[in-house]
């Protein structure tokens, strides 16, 4: 159920540290450190991929499960349930982040509710489906990546302005020291593949290809910048402002709708992932995989429809000083999984068999 | 109750059961019209009549008859009574019951099948008789590795299932599993090869398809040598095919004989077919209901304009106006041919026209059902999957436009990325990606390009062992 091969792991990071950096996260840099922001992406990715490498550690060695199968369910509970907090916080900001963008691009004058429940709907369905489905549908997803390239090289008529990009370091250290510490809660998300069983056979090509996806990102955020300046702060998702190429088709429609589907389609998927890791430390508490995750997104729903109503607010209680707290839960946790694999497994004593097949 | 009327007791009086006494206590048994009488005459009775019955053993009546062809000795009767129900006659005497093998071929001539009718290939297409069909695959296939493994299924009607493989192609796991999912059939009837297909279903109220079929001996032979499995059913002209995947409903039985360059087009013609007959519709509900901000003014100005005084919803026409399509297409099938032909020309024109006339439907709400409809039929295996997700996204598209739709699309897609047919995943090549397997998707391969057997399907992957010489 949660079996995920090299290729579905190569298209899933690629997809899941860019995601949600190409959302509301570009703007916001911008506001707090200019252009540094793509600079400060890069730092970003390049944590997270050092995040990824532990979690793979980790992954080969068992994962979560083998942490179960060595130490017990309460210490596979202790170490699994900070994640609880973690998916929480993260997951109210993201669907949050796509209620805006949906209600942004694609409805007017329309009420959050059914844009929340069937989002988590959908979600719950794929997160009781498990990883190998959800690695599955990125795999599908990533057919329109050439969709979308091939239609901006025909329609595209983006102008680019290079020297928008120059002024780097122009308010010092401390804008990308503020920036690094106020958004902290946009990196480090790989830690629900820790509940996947991964299988890599060459890590050389993971490695070429978390170096291509950190470059993507902060090719992304260059050409982003390129393009709206200084008007960066304004823009909402910049995945899909960038992936339009500036143009409208006025024999077919918008050309945009191709990467708004790929924009959604992916932040599904992401959301799903973390919800499977809720499904998977359901178990712990001796529930039902959809048990727990569909309590976990009942809760998740009652949240975003009677607490964190928009963005803003779900932002504000992101941002606050909890990102530091589920920061560190995202550090710690994969360097305690390496520390207990590395202590030497205790041997079960040999329990002899005599041939009618009961213990002597 | 003797041995003899135990005999005849047991088939309860059916008309059908012939009984001629050769001899003091030798009887012989078969059912009329089932059984071979001429040669049940002519090779067995003429000869005992001739020479007597003064035999014991199986070598001893084969010695007197020498043109009888397989012999077998049973001592219970229910075996005996189990043979002549199935075709064979059966002699009985003091020792027991010499079952021959007489049943009488009925079947009808190998011909094109109706529903597979080609241009180019091979125009034959299985029978009903299961013998008749594995000799159709023999010839395709003239290999001691071409493997038929025979089974019984059906407490009532002992329908013969014969699973066939390719020795060394096949993966021999496959093989095990299907042989044992159906030797563990404990029911009363079968009378289809589909009733076969349902048994081995994971899902049985799935509306997706789950195992492949085919009516033509040269399309099973190539997937058996992809490395499928192919299973014949007594009495059945359709042979089913495993593992299915997706992709096998979008490729047809002429590709392998085509230029593969204009396969490649026509791969993608269907595949479009395919995209629009599922999307358009609901795509259009979606525009008209939500998002008409994405279309192009002129565009707009004349949808509005066809569109004006409808007294429903986009929702409520577009299903409606699916629906009827679909009573029609139903209508037409079940009409006696000709009559068909007649209902579906009026049902399309007179219908649709009036329908436009009457401003019961917008001209360009009956433009896309029939855009629709033809795109349906590119991939005719998938018609009534298509039929009927068309109408389901057509509604959720009412309800939350195209975010509605993206939704379940995506619901559908993690609904079939969990399938798996015996091990090979639903999706496959696509996802899992498989990148050797992929080549051969939608683009065609020439055959002389074709080295190696499906990844997914096959154990022993090469397939071409020389490739041409340019």
């Amino acid at each position: 159920m949660n079996d995920v091969n090299g290729k579905q792991l190569s298209v899933m990071i690629f997809f899941i540290p860019l995601i949600f950096k190409m959302s509301m996260l570009p703007s916001y840099l911008h506001r707090t450190s200019g252009v540094d922001g793509y600079i400060i992406v890069g730092l970003f990715a390049l944590a997270e991929f050092l995040q990824l490498w532990a979690v793979l550690f980790v992954c080969e060695r068992g994962g979560m499960n083998g942490i179960r199968e060595r130490y017990g369910n309460v210490v596979y509970l202790l170490l699994s349930c900070p994640l609880l907090l973690v998916i929480g916080v993260k997951s109210i900001l993201f669907v949050t982040e796509i209620v805006n963008y949906l209600t942004t691009f694609l409805f007017y004058n329309v009420i959050d509710a059914p844009i929340v429940l069937s989002l988590l709907l959908v979600c719950f369905y794929f997160a009781t489906k498990g990883a190998r489905s959800i690695a599955r549908i990125f795999e599908l997803t990533l057919w329109l990546l050439p969709v979308i390239l091939l239609m901006g090289l025909i329609f595209g008529e983006t102008t680019l302005q290079g020297e928008y990009l120059l002024s780097v370091f122009a308010g010092g250290g401390s804008s990308i020291l503020t920036a690094i510490g106020k958004y902290l809660v946009y990196t480090f998300d790989f830690s629900p593949l820790l509940f996947c069983n991964i299988k890599v056979k060459r890590k050389i090509g993971i490695g070429i290809f978390s170096l291509f996806s950190i470059l993507v990102t902060m090719g992304c955020y260059m050409l982003f910048y390129c393009r709206y300046g200084r008007a960066s702060y304004l823009m909402g998702c910049a995945f899909a402002r960038l992936a339009s190429f500036d143009t409208v088709i006025t024999e077919v429609g918008s050309l945009d709708w191709i990467s708004c589907i790929l924009w959604v389609t992916t932040a599904i998927l992401n959301l799903s992932l973390k919800l499977n890791a809720v499904a998977e430390i359901s178990t712990g508490f001796r529930l039902k995989r959809h048990w727990g995750v569909g309590l976990f997104t009942l809760l998740l729903a009652f949240l975003l429809l009677k607490v964190w109503v928009n963005v803003d607010k779900a932002f504000t209680m992101a941002s606050s000083g909890i990102q530091y707290v589920v920061f560190g839960i995202e550090v710690a946790l994969p360097f305690i999984m390496i520390i207990l694999y590395s202590h030497p497994q205790k041997k079960e004593p040999v329990c002899a068999v005599n041939v009618n097949g009961s213990p002597r | 109750m003797d041995k003899k009327e135990s005999f005849i007791a047991a088939f309860y009086g059916n008309c059908d059961l012939v009984v001629r006494p050769v001899s003091e206590g030798v009887t012989m048994f078969y059912l009329d019209g089932l059984a071979d009488e001429k040669r049940i005459a002519k090779e067995i009775l003429a000869p005992l009549l001739e020479k007597g019955t003064s035999f014991r053993t199986e070598s001893q009546l084969l010695s007197l008859l020498q043109f009888a062809g397989n012999v077998r000795f049973c001592k219970e009767e229910n075996e005996g009574v189990a043979a002549v129900a199935g075709g064979d006659a059966a002699l009985m005497t003091e020792e027991g019951y010499f079952i021959f093998s007489t049943r009488k071929s009925n079947s009808r001539a190998v011909t094109e099948p109706p529903t597979m009718s080609v241009i180019k290939g091979p125009r034959e297409g299985f029978v009903e008789d299961v013998k008749t069909n594995m000799v159709l695959l023999r010839r395709k296939i003239r290999s001691n590795r071409l493997v038929f493994l025979s089974l019984t299924i059906g407490r009532i009607t002992t329908t013969t299932v014969v699973i066939a493989y390719v020795h060394g192609v096949t993966p021999q796991k496959t093989v095990d599993e299907i042989n044992k999912r159906l030797s563990e059939i404990d029911v009363d009837g079968i009378t289809d090869s589909s009733h076969v297909a349902k048994i081995l279903e994971k899902r049985p109220y799935s509306i997706f398809k789950q195992v492949g079929s085919s009516e033509k001996a040269d399309v099973v032979a190539s997937k058996l040598l992809d490395g499928r499995v192919a299973i014949l059913v007594d009495g059945s002209p359709i042979v089913l095919t495993l593992p299915f995947l997706l992709i096998e409903d979008f490729e047809d039985m002429q590709d392998g004989y085509k230029m593969a360059s204009l396969v490649t087009f026509t791969r993608l013609v269907r595949l479009f077919g395919a995209f629009f007959a599922l999307f358009l519709p609901a795509a259009f509900v979606a525009v008209q209901s939500h998002q008409y901000q994405i279309l192009p003014l002129q565009l707009m100005i004349t949808i509005l304009n066809a569109t004006g005084g409808i007294p429903f919803s986009p929702t409520l026409e577009m299903v409606v106006a699916l629906l009827l399509f679909e009573i029609l297409t139903e209508a037409s099938i079940r009409m006696p041919k000709h009559v068909g032909m007649a209902l579906s020309v009026v049902g399309a024109i007179v219908l649709g026209q009036t329908a436009v006339d009457a401003g019961f439907l917008s001209s360009i709400t009956v433009l896309i059902v029939a855009m629709s409809g033809i795109g349906v039929y590119t991939v005719p295996d998938q018609a009534g999957e298509i039929g009927f997700l068309r109408i389901f996204m057509a509604l959720c598209a009412g309800i939350l436009g195209i975010y509605g739709l993206l939704l379940v699309t995506l619901a559908m897609l993690a609904y079939l990325s969990e399938f798996s047919s015996f091990g090979v995943p639903y999706l496959s090549p696509f996802a899992p990606i498989e990148g050797k397997d992929l080549a051969d998707a939608v683009v065609k391969k020439s055959f002389v390009d074709r080295y190696i057997r499906p990844f997914s399907l096959s154990t022993n992957k090469i397939r071409l062992k020389k490739r041409r010489e340019q």
